[in-house]
């Protein structure tokens, strides 16, 4: 019973730390994330969209 | 910010200039909202139709396949997760114009084009100029989808395309919202609207072990494209094949498909169809007046065909589709 606590405690440790790591990486990833720059074709305006202003906020 | 609202799909992206929205391909450009992938497929293939799953369109015809990078939808289990799932840039591409689509279909003796492999939703302006180009050709338009749009982009791609699959992968949210991160009523709603616009419309199920394959969502999923698309739409159960996301799960047991098959017929439908499962009985389609075999399948391949004019050769029944 002691060692299934003692592994039960380990796991839920492993887990907190990587949750943490998650999080920082997501946080990280915020401001560094950058979309790749256009490309030269492919390109057409869309059909269905709100433009800014018509947009609140 | 200058964000824009894409209002194409249920999600409603707010991008920001530069951003994208969560299918990865339209993005934000000044303030327009521009597509990144329009005449720049990363899959072109011709297929048997039986491949997609149409089983009421020209038997045994070829359809010119095509898609591009992204979907609106991640289901754990996508078998085409290398395009779907990525960005355009990092797919190869084509450069293949309406036109140029048109033309190498022609070319290829192929009936129809179809809309394909990833989401033709999220190429929108090129499978909508396609499908004009198409039809000014004589060529069918048949799209291939998983149904997650809006009503009135939906509306508009029902003037131009003659039938439309939907893949309704479950009938409860928690399993849209689960497997795939959407939502199960915008589905529901593409598929009455796909109905009452008299395009065809065939229905898919694709049957994965442990998450939509008991008896009580199998009959509600069965009874609800009953009593809201006929009994005479095609209901295609497919077999699951692990991948992706879900290489944990065995396939899906022939008992199950054919679980499935039994309960639709017994709840009236006229035709139920097993999809990849090659000999089954399920493959073919039965007359549902004498209940005599009119086109045989062996996988993809139609073997047998006693159809005339769209009608059962023995007791000249009407069969719904496209036939000619």
């Amino acid at each position: 019973m002691q060692i299934l606590c003692n592994n039960d405690t380990r796991d839920m440790e492993m887990k907190r730390r990587d949750f943490l790591k998650i999080c920082l990486a997501a946080l990280a990833g915020m401001f560094t994330f950058k979309w790749p720059s256009l490309p030269s074709h492919g390109l057409k305006e869309a059909r269905f969209y709100r433009s800014p202003d018509t947009l609140a906020g | 910010m200058n964000k824009v609202e894409c209002v194409l799909c249920p999600r409603h992206c707010r991008i920001p200039e530069g951003g994208r929205g969560n299918c990865r391909v339209r993005t934000n450009v000044k303030g327009k909202l521009f597509s990144l992938v329009y005449g720049t497929p990363c899959s072109v293939h011709i297929d048997p139709i039986e491949k997609k799953p149409f089983f009421h369109i020209l038997p045994g015809s070829g359809a010119f396949s095509i898609a591009t990078a992204g979907c609106n939808l991640h289901c754990r289990y996508c078998q085409n997760w290398q395009i779907s799932q990525t960005n355009p840039e990092d797919a190869q591409t084509t450069p293949l114009s309406p036109d140029e689509v048109v033309r190498q279909a022609l070319e290829n003796n192929c009936r129809s084009i179809a809309y394909t492999y990833s989401e033709p939703i999220v190429f929108y302006e090129y499978t909508y100029d396609t499908c004009v180009a198409a039809r000014n050709k004589g060529l069918l338009n048949i799209l291939v989808s998983a149904g997650y749009i809006e009503q009135p982009p939906l509306i508009e791609l029902c003037k131009v395309a003659h039938a439309i699959k939907i893949d309704l992968k479950g009938i409860t949210d928690e399993f849209y919202q689960k497997m795939s991160q959407a939502t199960l009523k915008p589905v529901l709603d593409s598929i009455i609207t796909i109905k009452k616009s008299g395009v065809w419309l065939e229905i898919c199920n694709l049957i994965v072990p442990t998450w939509n394959d008991s008896d009580q969502d199998l009959l509600t999923l069965i009874r609800w494209v009953r009593d809201n698309c006929g009994k005479e739409t095609p209901l295609h159960f497919s077999r699951f094949w692990p991948t992706y996301q879900l290489n944990d799960l065995p396939p899906t047991p022939v008992e199950t498909l054919t679980r499935a098959w039994d309960m639709a017929k017994a709840e009236g439908m006229d035709f139920v169809y097993i999809g990849n499962v090659p000999d089954h009985k399920g493959t073919n389609t039965y007359c549902p007046n004498d209940g005599k075999l009119l086109i045989a399948r062996r996988g993809y391949a139609v073997t047998e065909n006693h159809m005339v004019d769209g009608k059962c050769k023995y007791c000249a029944t009407t069969i719904p589709g496209i036939w000619k």
